[in-house]
């Protein structure tokens, strides 16, 4: 009778307290899974390659001469943007504005003039691709360095003179002044070619274009 | 008095918007310890200016801006320049993680959101500039608005159009599309014929073309285009049908 009596006892503290080691082994085991008790100084921060200041575009605000075959040189104003695709390479659009002047004729023979007003406004624009040919240093004293670059360009765009539109072809070169990061200094030569018809005739013209302008990055 | 007064309040002002800069500046810094052995900083973005400073490993650089692929970096001596990506790369995080840069290569081109082209070519054999502005919904279906500049020796016309896109195999080398679209065309003739007015036609395309990733944010795409205008009218029995094709490149994004 007494051993069934402690049968039943060891049977129940068996069900009860079995367990419980194995509770207990999940306790010891669970420090673990706690974090460290030293935490690391810096602050994990996620990089994002949009929080670096990109400045791959540049605004340019230039004016110059723009000589008009037949029609003398005059002044020019342009706007220009350029995109820069990698070190070597940049996009172009540009957009200019001059007037044409007397031809020879018309001052000679004092008649009637060739073109209305309207007609001798002159406009233009073009999108091209540029070269970085020669990526430099200037230096002005012994410590002070400006970066530079004399690039080679060439493009399409159309240019709208004496009442309609010609499809152009430019090619040129310029240098580029880097007054800082942000601010540069552009001077352009370029050639603009294109077909006019005002004297009766298809001609193709050569139009040399010579622009200064400042240059914003951003 | 009241110019010191106004003197007080603009340095209050003035003090308010500096702290609040540098607040920003501060928070906006991305500071990096190098991993290398050393990285190089040249005196502009690109290989061919001279390295004229090296920031050993372990030392930190402040991250400035970033130029096409070159970075300008500021080292703890305050002396600054450029690195390339490339060596950027090799820095880690002040977590100690390295630099991740998003990689520009041929997944980023089939998972692009945007793209904005240029293209030259030829709209019946008048030299026709354009440019375009794509938004890709899938990587198999994308919607495009064209504008466009074509200028021959009789008339010069100005045109737009909106088009689907189809390219039922993004994952080629080349890859095929179709587009399906309308537009507008004004045409304009030229000043020296007599000739009635300008004329101005909506029309319908159909357009076959191939796409080529070239590199980074680059591709290349060549596309022939057929378009009939709406041109018929009381005068003029038949729809006029021309033909173009283009060549050029876009950026995406």
């Amino acid at each position: 009778m007494e051993t069934r009596f402690c049968h039943i006892f060891l049977a129940f503290w068996l069900v009860l307290f079995l367990p419980i080691p194995a509770f207990s082994q999940s306790v010891e085991s669970e420090p673990e899974t706690t974090p460290a008790l030293i935490q690391p100084e810096v602050e994990r921060r996620e990089f994002d390659e949009a929080d670096i200041d990109g400045n791959d575009f540049e605004l340019i605000l230039s004016a110059g001469y723009l000589s008009i075959e037949d029609f003398g040189v005059n002044g020019l104003i342009a706007a220009k943007l350029n995109y820069y695709i990698n070190e070597d390479f940049f996009v172009q659009v540009a957009l200019g504005q001059s007037e044409g002047g007397e031809t020879s004729f018309e001052t000679l023979s004092g008649g009637a003039p060739l073109l209305n007003d309207d007609e001798r406004e002159l406009s233009y624009y073009s999108i091209s691709i540029g070269y970085n040919l020669l990526p430099g240093e200037a230096f002005l004293s012994d410590n002070i360095t400006y970066n530079t670059a004399f690039y080679l360009m060439g493009g399409v765009g159309n240019t709208e003179f004496a009442g309609d539109d010609r499809y152009t072809l430019s090619y040129g070169a310029g240098y580029r002044f880097l007054l800082n990061d942000w601010i540069t200094i552009n001077t352009d030569f370029k050639n603009n070619l294109f077909d006019m018809d005002v004297f009766g005739e298809n001609k193709g013209t050569n139009n040399l274009e010579f622009t200064l302008g400042f240059g914003f990055v951003f | 008095m009241k110019t010191q007064k106004l003197l007080h309040f603009a340095c209050l002002f003035l003090g308010l918007v500096f702290s609040s800069c540098a607040l920003a500046a501060d928070e906006d810094e991305i500071s990096l310890t190098i991993a290398d052995p050393y990285i190089e900083m040249r005196t502009g973005p690109g290989s061919s200016y001279p390295i004229f400073h090296v920031v050993d490993r372990g030392e930190n650089i402040i991250v400035l801006k970033r130029k096409t692929t070159w970075y300008k970096i500021r080292a703890a001596n305050d002396k600054e320049g450029w690195a390339s990506r490339e060596q950027m790369q090799k820095t880690l995080l002040p977590g100690g993680d390295q630099l991740q840069f998003e990689e520009l290569n041929q997944d980023a081109f089939r998972a692009r959101n945007w793209e904005i082209g240029v293209t030259g070519g030829e709209l019946e054999d008048a030299p026709i500039t354009s440019v375009y502005g794509a938004y890709n919904f899938t990587p198999n279906f994308s919607t495009e608005l064209t504008l466009g500049h074509s200028v021959g020796n009789v008339s010069s016309s100005f045109l737009y159009k909106f088009n689907l896109l189809m390219q039922p195999f993004p994952n080629w080398d080349y890859s095929p599309f179709f587009t399906l679209g309308l537009g507008n065309i004004d045409v304009k003739p030229s000043a020296t014929l007599i000739e009635p007015s300008d004329k101005n036609n909506d029309f319908s395309h159909l357009g076959l073309g191939i796409r080529k990733y070239l590199s980074r944010r680059f591709m290349l795409r060549l596309e022939v285009s057929e378009y009939v205008i709406f041109s018929a009218s009381n005068e003029q029995d038949e729809n006029e049908e021309i033909s173009e094709w283009k060549l050029g490149f876009a950026i995406f994004f």
